[in-house]
């Protein structure tokens, strides 16, 4: 049988390049491999230290309280990430010449059969019948391609695809709902003029995967921690929300106006800690929990800064949030919020990031520093309606655990995914007085900040030790070794990281 | 499709003091006092300026506490499809 794939790391301190930690036995340079403390094991199967998987070799030392080279698998990364939590690991990275890249034609788009008329579809509420505003309907006739047409249903719940068409094959269809509702999705279909679609409504007594899993917390869970929520505010008039305070970071606006400029914070927010009560609310994982809201989106602007997304978790830190929720990201290493992030861990506060929603690419930056707490996303087959949007995020490996469990088509993955959380079909709380079904890292991302309160609340001295990386190092710990493994892909950390909190 | 990123300009910068305490006043004045480089923004432990590429470059090798980076954008996380190709 094969052995472990083994890959090179440096390890170096948190801060700087020589730190009396790591003059820890486990990083002396030897020929022979050291066993690995197992922090993270599947579910009723613990493995052996001896196992190649969970040993470290430091191949080479600058300095005995300086960068090493080190060898070990992705797992072990893991598992020396828990037991010394003060040890950044860097994977070696080699250099290529930069090839110029070659461009390649489109291929060209093929136009159906015409027809004099038009392609009208209509959307209402099942069972009312009532037509349903706001529902985007997106047609793509090839899905490699994204070609297609798109449309937004009106008053009358008419959605006007195009003209000179009356009907189309299409490869796939989705239609996103409008507040309250769920969406639709089908695969290699053809529609006509006048169909009509029926979305159900979201019904808060029907548990969707976030109540499945952490319903029964109690109402108190996450009491004593503060929850900074780095996003695009939160609504401060939802009955199910309670925002303790916060600041409007986005250059140029009032200070005080923290609450939503778009849909997402809220949703995040109420993930976290929302403390309604089904049938008529909803109840995130720690409803204990103090919420903090820092907008960092513009009122009718789609983009954050960097300087914005620092000053807000320098301002998080100020306020002193034990955790901080950022459901967002870029592609590229930003070294402003590197440095932001980098000194909420010096000083007690522990980030919690979305890996990204780019389907299985590499994890998005922040999420993939060493000082957070990257989050992934899954969905279990069965808490959503079926032909809703969410089955089109249904994608292998399904959990060794629970069948019915898949990592979600979406979800970005990569050896710096620390854990992963629920993030297919999360009802919550929007601007408005209302609820909404969303998917992506966004939600599983808030959902394992939520479990961290919860757990922190249970631990006061945790919570009571100076805030310095001592305590976000406590955390971080925790957090990981209350993380149970699915199996979603077994020796490949990759999609789960450490598990499910 | 989400998580996009996409430089702004290159003439707006963030700059961050990275040591302990707080931003020392005479660093502050030679940024002020930088010819073409106008504060925009400041918070307790950065700046946001904007101005030409090369002087506010030159202030990073001045300027050794500080980071010196450009600003960027990153839009709302969204898992929603998109139409890239409307068929005609």
């Amino acid at each position: 049988m094969a052995g472990p794939k083994l890959q090179q790391f440096i390890l170096m301190p948190r801060r700087g390049v020589r730190d009396p930690v790591m003059l820890n036995p486990l990083l002396l340079p030897d020929q022979q491999p050291k066993p690995l403390a197992v922090m993270a094991f599947a579910r009723g199967v613990r493995r052996s230290v001896r196992e190649p998987t969970h040993q470290i070799r430091v191949i080479h030392s600058i300095h005995e309280d300086g960068l090493k080279l080190a060898e070990m698998s992705p797992e072990a990364v893991f598992n020396l990430r828990t037991t010394l939590p003060g040890v950044r690991v860097v994977p070696v990275v080699y250099y290529r010449t930069a090839q110029r890249p070659r461009f390649e034609v489109a291929t060209a788009v093929k136009t159906a059969g015409r027809a004099t008329g038009d392609l009208k579809l209509t959307i209402k509420a099942a069972g009312s019948g009532t037509p349903l505003a706001g529902a985007k309907v997106v047609a793509f006739t090839d899905f490699a391609t994204r070609a297609g047409l798109e449309g937004t249903s009106n008053a009358r719940g008419s959605v006007l695809l195009g003209r000179n068409r009356t009907s189309l094959t299409l490869d796939r269809l989705y239609i996103y709902p409008p507040h309250g509702y769920w969406g639709y999705y089908a695969e290699n279909t053809r529609i006509s003029d006048g169909d009509g679609f029926e979305l159900p409504i979201i019904d808060l007594s029907v548990p969707d995967l976030l109540t499945t899993l952490y319903g029964g917390h109690p109402r108190d869970a996450g009491s004593g921690v503060k929850v900074g929520i780095i996003d695009t505010g939160i609504s401060r008039d939802h009955p199910d929300l309670k925002v303790a305070g916060g600041k409007n970071l986005v250059t140029g606006e009032d200070p005080n106006d923290f609450g939503p400029s778009a849909d997402h914070g809220s949703h995040v927010a109420g993930i976290v800690a929302a403390h309604g009560t089904a049938p008529t609310g909803k109840r995130g994982v720690a409803p204990g929990a103090t919420l903090m809201s820092y907008r960092v989106f513009g009122h009718g602007v789609e983009n954050a800064n960097n300087y914005d997304i620092a000053r807000a978790i320098d301002q998080a830190v100020a306020d002193q949030c034990d955790l901080i929720n950022m459901s967002l990201g870029g592609g590229g290493r930003d070294p402003a919020v590197e440095e932001a992030v980098n000194a909420a861990y010096q000083a007690g506060t522990l980030s919690i990031c979305a890996t990204g929603n780019d389907y299985r690419q590499p994890v998005s930056f922040p999420a993939r520093l060493q000082q957070v707490l990257a989050v992934s996303a899954f969905g279990q087959r069965g808490t959503f309606p079926d032909k809703s949007v969410e089955t089109g995020d249904i994608e292998k490996p399904f959990a060794a655990a629970n069948k019915e469990r898949f990592i979600a088509a979406f979800s970005n993955i990569g050896q710096e995914v620390a854990l992963t959380g629920p993030g297919v079909g999360i009802v919550s709380t929007v601007p408005e007085k209302d609820y909404a079904v969303l998917s992506g890292t966004s939600m599983a991302c808030p959902a394992v900040t939520g479990c961290i309160a919860a757990i922190l609340s249970q631990q006061p001295n945790l919570l009571q030790m100076p805030r310095d990386q001592s305590r976000t190092a406590a955390f971080t710990k925790a957090a990981l070794v209350k993380a149970i493994l699915q199996g979603f892909a077994p020796d490949d950390a990759s999609m789960e990281g450490h598990g499910l909190l | 499709m989400d998580f996009r990123e996409s430089k702004i300009s290159m003439s707006r910068y963030i700059l961050r003091y990275k040591a302990p305490g707080t931003k020392p006043q005479q660093d502050l004045l030679r940024i002020r006092e930088a010819a073409g480089v106008k504060i925009l923004d400041e918070s307790p432990r950065m700046l946001l300026v904007e101005g030409d590429d090369e002087k506010i470059k030159g202030l990073r090798n001045d300027l050794s506490d500080w980071l010196v980076t450009p600003e960027v954008q990153i839009s709302v996380p969204d898992t929603r499809y998109r139409i890239k190709r409307p068929i005609e």
